[in-house]
């Protein structure tokens, strides 16, 4: 099925399919043909459309323009339509302040949302503080930006390492393995990953065998993968993302290294997996998830997923992914708490958005936006890859294993390095 | 300040085992052998033409994207066949267009200009084939692993290996036993002496900029499958390509090949130990290699030094 | 243009570079070395004034010092290998050890921050003797700091070309084997200019790292290296003194124009490179020159 997908995938490529993708683009987010009396209130969107992760920039833009055209439908946000500027990050920090830099000061954006990795998140939370402009942040997981980064300004919408770890360290311990290795992305999320992992690994009596750290950028792991079949783990904890990521599946995959070993990844993406395909995606034994439209149970996801097709239909994944979710619900909250206070002034909705808790929040449990730290706390998934035999199409790759409520499994205040400034007039 | 990051106290550094350092050993051979492939046509260049191809690695690059859609119309060997023969047309129109305007002038101004050509075709690249990157699979005969008695290895990496070999000594055959071949070894070593004895030296610098340019096409289309084709994949070619023929001496076809192996085998062998030196040690090994043979271990006194 | 407006931190930024290509340009027209690895140099000053404020202590002066001699420390080590060099090899050996330095940078998270960087510092208040110290934060006075900064810097390296020690550089650009046998120790020569070129890039890279707030590998990388060579042929350098100055001019103001009208501005980037070595390669100034200068 990889084949297929990837054959499609070049004849679109080499026919210029990105031709398409700009005519998506316009549909909603780009209103030129809206008469506003009043200008349009600016979002400034700086997300990864290459790079490492450039596979998650089409998701997150799908998922802010389902939020901007729920108000926009609807009239807009304060009587003003609601548009979206994008700029590309690529993934790398430098660039995506200078992006961010050109919206605000030529553009005049009112707000930003920013993804594309811990680095130009990191780089975004310094941008927003230095400048005094909100910034929700949509797809990094890394801890530290709710910790040492964490400002008023700045607002974490997806669940961070210390969650993850604390949700999926004890249940594979309990149920697939003692012995562990680990594969960790060497910069700051994967160092602060394994750490979690490694303390709730050890509060469950197992133990580590040895550990890799996994340079960025590293296009052969066949070295890598060798040493690992040498310690003879029972586990091996994947602490990597993005294009490394897939690479790294790949040739595990070819290696066949998932017949001795369980493999366990705490955090995918969905389109990374959609990247690598299901039959080398079943590599895993399990698979931790933040948000899929396969969980069980919970009401509001179909909407949504209707949603993402109706406006979306030519977008690349043809499902909305967890950062579509977390763009969405970034987007969403922030517009729905300037609509609370009715007002764009910065300091007004920060306090409409600290302490705000939310039940259509997609997922068990009601999610709120913790002030001291400004993290959007909720419920973390895991599945297992699907059998080919239950899929009922292509994207049906998640089977549903469980969930823990983030207000559980969070990190807590004590743990935390997060300092909050005060606001003027404070 | 911690400089060694292995040194943490609760890790002990686990000691490889004489199946790991076999294991590891074979896979820094092939990687060697790519690296070699990769290098060759650059230090052909450099040696005949006098030139540092900024753009060998958008011609790598190129070569990968153009399997890439090859294959998927024609299938593998197609694309194995076709692309370094159409990146090889490529060349020699860059060569008669531009770079041959540069003879003479300042070394400086062929550096700049394909650099000007690497940056502006890198985008090219991602205009026509889109931004983000695409992963080959590799051809349905070698897909998966294959056992080797004492360890599990990808089946895929022993055709790389084979194919490379096959292509060096494809290239060694052409310098060593044509006469043609004859005119560009020697041209390799003093490009003066060749136009003296009678030789037309634009036909044949012509001629080493498509065949380098095609020798980089077809390393790029057997790496893709491994590396996965992305619009910035040159640079992951050039720069061990600089380093292989500052290590192995300029111009020399053996020097490539030994300075290729070098290098395959120190990243694996830095994997084994310290994994995150392990895009650092190749220059690392350079530098030790200058300091006992300063023009490279097969290098000789060339006009470069000019 | 909305580009433009408000943007006194672009002229800033056209000074710094500026700085950074008089000194590249000191290396490649006035003695006749082509380095392709000089952003190494221009990172490590950005990266020791970085450290400084974040570690010891947040000094301007010191900043600044730090960074400079710290590029100047590290070109002295390399120059002192590859100064036997010229010509392609030297160039090669410059561009490998730039990517080794900004490896280094890339790797080393412990020190530089690896790919994150180093973030989060403030410009320090400009002490100024008898007067209250002048806060730089605003740009307008950066920018005043930065333009008095460069010219200082100008009229050193303009002292430094005019001086015997200058004649011997381009004694030896002519024609080194002429100028060894004429009795100077030429290799001494390119080391020092080689290392003096390496400091003022690095100032430079302190400049700009004060100017941003913040530093990250990239800025080592060798399509940065490109950046600064072809800022300094684009505007004349190999003809003129001034050549590197107008080239960070158009250079910047072109990246930001071209960047703002279309993502693919590198295509266009790479075109005006490619035009400019074969249509005017002397550069802009180039086509002003009267007469061969005898440099």
């Amino acid at each position: 099925m990889g084949r297929k997908i990837e054959n499609e995938i070049s004849r679109r490529a080499f026919l210029k399919g990105t031709a398409a993708g700009i005519a998506f683009l316009t549909v909603p987010g780009v209103p030129t043909l809206l008469r506003a009396q009043q200008p349009p209130i600016k979002l400034g969107a700086v997300i990864p459309l290459s790079g490492n992760y450039g596979f998650l920039g089409a998701s997150e833009r799908c998922g802010i323009g389902i939020a901007v055209d729920e108000f926009n439908s609807k009239g807009g946000l304060l009587g003003r339509k609601i548009e979206v500027l994008e700029e590309d990050c690529a993934t790398d920090a430098p660039l995506a302040i200078r992006k961010a830099q050109r919206l605000l000061q030529a553009e005049k954006v009112d707000f930003f949302l920013n993804g594309g990795g811990s680095s130009p998140s990191a780089a975004m939370a310094d941008f927003a503080k230095k400048e005094g402009v909100i910034n929700m942040c949509i797809d990094p997981n890394s801890d530290i930006l709710t910790g040492e980064k964490a400002n008023r300004y700045f607002f974490m919408i997806p669940v961070l390492n210390y969650q993850i770890a604390h949700t999926i360290a004890p249940y594979v311990a309990d149920n697939i393995g003692k012995k562990w290795y680990y594969f960790t992305h060497d910069y700051s999320w994967g160092w602060t990953l394994t750490e979690s992992c490694r303390k709730f690994m050890k509060q469950k009596g197992a133990q580590e065998v040895g550990e890799l750290k996994i340079p960025l950028n590293t296009r052969d792991y066949s070295s890598f993968l060798i040493k690992v079949r040498g310690a003879k783990p029972e586990v091996l904890m994947v602490n990597v993302a993005g294009v490394d990521f897939t690479s790294m599946v790949e040739q595990i995959y070819e290696f066949g290294l998932h017949k001795n070993i369980k493999i366990v990844v705490p955090l995918e993406d969905f389109e990374d997996a959609w990247a690598v395909g299901p039959e080398k995606n079943s590599i895993f034994a399990l698979m931790g998830v933040e948000w899929h439209y396969a969980i069980p149970g919970v009401p509001g996801i179909k909407e949504f997923v209707d949603k993402y097709k109706k406006l979306y239909p030519r977008a690349p994944y043809p499902c909305p992914t967890t950062n579509s979710f977390n763009a969405y619900t970034g987007a969403r909250e922030l517009l729905l708490a300037v609509e609370r206070v009715g007002t764009l002034e910065t300091l007004k909705v920060i306090k409409a958005l600290e302490g705000h808790t939310f039940k259509n929040s997609l997922k068990h449990n009601p999610t709120s936006i913790r002030e001291w730290d400004h993290q959007f706390v909720q419920d973390f998934y895991f599945f297992r890859p699907k059998k080919k035999k239950d899929m009922k199409d292509w994207t049906d790759i998640y089977e549903y294993v469980g969930y823990e409520k983030g207000s559980e499994k969070a990190i807590t205040r004590d743990l935390s390095q997060a300092k909050m400034e005060k606001l003027p007039g404070e | 300040m911690r400089l060694l990051p292995a040194c943490r106290p609760y890790r002990r550094i686990d000691m490889p085992d004489a199946f790991e350092f076999l294991s590891q050993g074979i896979n820094g051979v092939v990687m060697g052998l790519l690296l070699s492939t990769i290098a060759v046509g650059f230090t052909l260049m450099l040696g005949v033409i006098g030139i540092i191809n900024f753009a060998h690695g958008i011609l790598f690059a190129l070569g990968a994207y153009f399997a890439f859609t090859i294959k998927s119309l024609f299938g593998f060997w197609a694309a194995l066949i076709l692309s370094p023969i159409i990146v090889g047309i490529i060349g020699i129109i860059i060569e008669r267009l531009a770079i041959k305007r540069m003879y003479g002038k300042d070394v400086l101004f062929c550096l700049l200009l394909t650099f000007g050509i690497a940056m502006s075709v890198e985008e090219l690249i991602r205009m026509v084939w889109g931004k983000l990157g695409h992963s080959i699979a590799a051809p349905s005969f070698v897909s998966g692993s294959i056992d080797l008695g004492f360890m599990l290895y990808s089946k895929y990496r022993l055709l790389l290996a084979g194919l490379s070999a096959l292509i060096l000594f494809l290239v060694w055959l052409f310098l060593e036993k044509t006469s043609y071949g004859a005119v560009v070894k020697a041209g390799a070593q003093d490009s003066e002496m060749v136009g003296v004895l009678g030789n037309n030296i634009n036909r044949l610098r012509t001629f080493v900029f498509g065949f380098g340019s095609a020798l980089a096409g077809i390393a790029g289309v057997i790496a893709a499958p491994l590396w996965s084709v992305r619009p910035g994949m040159g640079n992951d070619a050039i720069m061990p390509a600089f380093v292989i023929v500052v290590l192995g001496g300029v111009g020399s076809f053996w020097g490539t090949v030994i300075g290729g192996l070098a290098v395959g085998l120190s990243i694996s062998l830095a994997v084994m130990f310290l994994p995150r030196v392990s895009d650092l040690v190749m220059y690392i090994l350079a530098a030790v290699v200058l300091l006992f043979w300063p023009r490279g271990i097969m290098g000789e006194k060339s006009l470069l030094e000019e | 243009m909305p580009l433009i407006k408000g943007y006194t931190a672009l002229a800033s930024e056209i000074l710094i570079y500026a700085m950074f290509a008089l000194g590249f340009n000191l290396l490649l027209s006035y003695t006749g070395l082509p380095s392709f690895g000089h952003a190494a140099f221009f990172g490590i000053g950005a990266y020791g004034l970085a450290l400084t404020q974040l570690k010891w202590v947040k000094d301007l002066w010191l900043g600044l010092f730090v960074g400079m001699l710290a590029a100047g420390f590290f070109a002295a080590l390399v120059g002192a290998i590859i100064a036997r060099k010229r010509g392609v090899y030297f160039a090669l050996l410059t561009l490998a050890f730039g990517q080794m330095f900004f490896f280094i940078a890339f790797r080393w998270d412990e020190v530089t921050g690896g790919e994150t960087g180093l973030t989060g510092f403030d410009r320090p208040p400009l002490a100024i003797p008898g007067l209250p110290p002048l806060n730089l934060t605003a740009p307008m006075n950066f920018y005043l700091f930065t333009l008095i900064v460069l010219m200082v810097v100008m009229i050193l390296i303009w002292r430094l070309i005019h001086s015997p020690f200058g004649s011997v550089l381009q004694a030896v650009k002519q024609n080194e084997l002429r100028a060894k046998y004429l009795g100077y120790n030429t290799i001494f020569y390119k080391w020092a200019s080689f290392t003096l070129s390496g400091m003022i890039s690095g100032l430079a890279g302190a400049m700009f790292a004060l100017q941003h707030g913040s530093v990250f590998p990239q800025y080592l990388y060798w399509t940065e290296s490109g950046n600064v060579v072809m800022i300094t042929i684009m505007g004349g350098g190999v003809v003129n003194f001034f050549g590197p100055v107008l080239g960070a001019g158009i250079f910047v103001i072109l990246q930001n124009a071209i960047g703002a009208l279309t993502e693919h501005w590198l295509f266009l980037l790479g075109l005006t490179f490619i035009l400019i070595v074969m249509v005017i390669p002397e550069g802009i100034l180039g086509l002003f020159k009267k007469t061969k200068t005898a440099q």
